[in-house]
């Protein structure tokens, strides 16, 4: 499933750099995942890279984003192809 | 106790956005902010730690380390509970990291105006905010430091060098010398380890040179994450360049600590091929901390070579500096009450 991001975020923005899917945007007043490109770092790494820098532990499953991980896979090839 | 704080501004739904420290954290009613320190109440920002220490020592101003600020002289030493770093490394990871809330707790109550007679009672030249981060006490400093100002005490900060440029000017009139940690100079260590970034704090270093507010700066040299040359000879450029070749320089060598207790001590080679670095970007007065007796604890005259202070572990031997001044080819020497 997706990542989301809950009012715990204090915006230091500390996720954004660590996502490999460009998923991560700054919002109002904090910042934003976009449930179509978060892959759970599937793919790419072993830990979802956001919930490894988060400083205040803000970033959870989004339950409305329930997916598998052949799922997630498919969404990073078709985010990023083969 | 619950104060309110200050250097905060209030956004919609009750939301508050912090300007104390550079993370400039956005918080929600009823949550805190990277420091678990400052909360948000319905729209009001408060701070947890105000007129409450868990430390309070009296220490040789060596220890801080100030090497040139009043050579010899006593600390006053406070700290409440509390970082905006969370270093993997911190050496004080018990107060600074509130893990359990129950720290609050065992705290100390003491009002500014008994720090200021305390300090005085033990005649402390100065009373210093550290053990862990001072910005996130800032309000407590604050009023502490403009008593201690009309004492004609100084006030000094012993700091991740993370608060805004706002703070800095705020604290500034008070503010009599600080050290800062530069602890890498990539934002990726920075990001990784400490949770931070490394621009806010170059940034507050010019600052604080600006400012004229004495400076001295230490390095935590760890095998493996920041000793490596090039990054070692960078950092002692930007200090020799940006903030001049009189700013102290104090490598510090680190010993196992907290989440990387299987990181091993600095071996002492190492500290000695980065004290090389920093005298060969021109830093006058390089130092190293942590080996123990050590002759790289004293201070020598960047001119002829005359030793100047001689220390021992946290104290000074001798002084012959005269006003200032070398004894022997009458440089003048950096600092203040030399």
């Amino acid at each position: 499933m997706a990542l989301l991001i809950n009012d715990d975020c204090i915006a230091c923005g500390a996720c954004v750099m660590e996502c490999p899917n460009e998923a991560i945007s700054e919002g109002d007043p904090i910042f934003v995942i976009d449930p179509e490109r978060c892959t759970e770092c599937v793919g790419f790494y072993d830990q979802p890279q956001c919930v490894e820098v988060c400083p205040t532990e803000a970033i959870v499953s989004d339950p409305d984003h329930k997916e598998t991980k052949e799922e997630l896979l498919d969404k990073k090839k078709r985010i990023h192809g083969e | 106790m619950m104060k309110e704080a200050l250097l905060y501004q209030k956004m919609k739904d009750n939301t508050v956005r912090c300007y104390l420290c550079a993370h400039r954290c956005v918080i929600h009613d009823g949550k805190k902010g990277i420091c678990k320190v400052r909360e948000n109440h319905g729209g009001t920002l408060f701070t947890r730690v105000y007129g409450h220490t868990i430390a309070q020592h009296t220490d040789p101003i060596e220890k801080k380390p100030l090497y040139h600020f009043y050579p010899g002289s006593k600390a006053y030493s406070i700290a409440t509970p509390g970082c905006n770093f969370h270093c993997r490394f911190c050496q004080n990871w018990d107060i600074s990291q509130i893990v359990n809330e129950n720290i609050l707790n065992f705290e100390q109550k003491a009002s500014p105006e008994e720090v200021v007679l305390s300090a005085k009672q033990k005649q402390c030249k100065s009373i210093a905010y550290t053990y862990t981060e001072p910005t996130i006490f800032f309000e407590y400093s604050y009023d502490i430091a403009r008593l201690a100002n009309e004492k004609r005490i100084q006030n000094i900060y012993v700091s991740n060098g993370y608060m805004t440029s706002e703070m800095l000017e705020m604290i500034s009139p008070y503010l009599d010398a600080i050290n800062v940690d530069l602890k890498a100079f990539r934002d990726v260590t920075y990001r990784r380890l400490l949770g931070s970034r490394l621009q806010p704090v170059l940034d507050s270093l010019k600052k604080i040179k600006q400012l004229g507010i004495w400076l001295e700066v230490t390095s935590l040299i760890i095998p493996g994450i920041n000793d490596e040359e090039t990054e070692i000879r960078e950092m002692a450029n930007f200090v020799a360049e940006e903030l001049g070749k009189d700013v102290p320089w104090h490598i510090s060598r680190y010993f196992p600590a907290y989440e990387m207790e299987d990181v091993p001590p600095t071996p002492v080679e190492t500290l000695f091929t980065v004290r090389e670095i920093g005298r060969d970007a021109g830093l006058n007065y390089v130092y190293i901390g942590n080996l123990g007796y050590h002759d790289d604890m004293d201070t020598k005259c960047p001119q002829c070579g005359q030793l100047l202070i001689k220390r021992s572990y946290f104290g000074i031997v001798k002084n012959t500096i005269r006003e200032h001044h070398c004894p022997n080819c009458g440089l003048e020497i950096a600092g203040v009450g030399m």
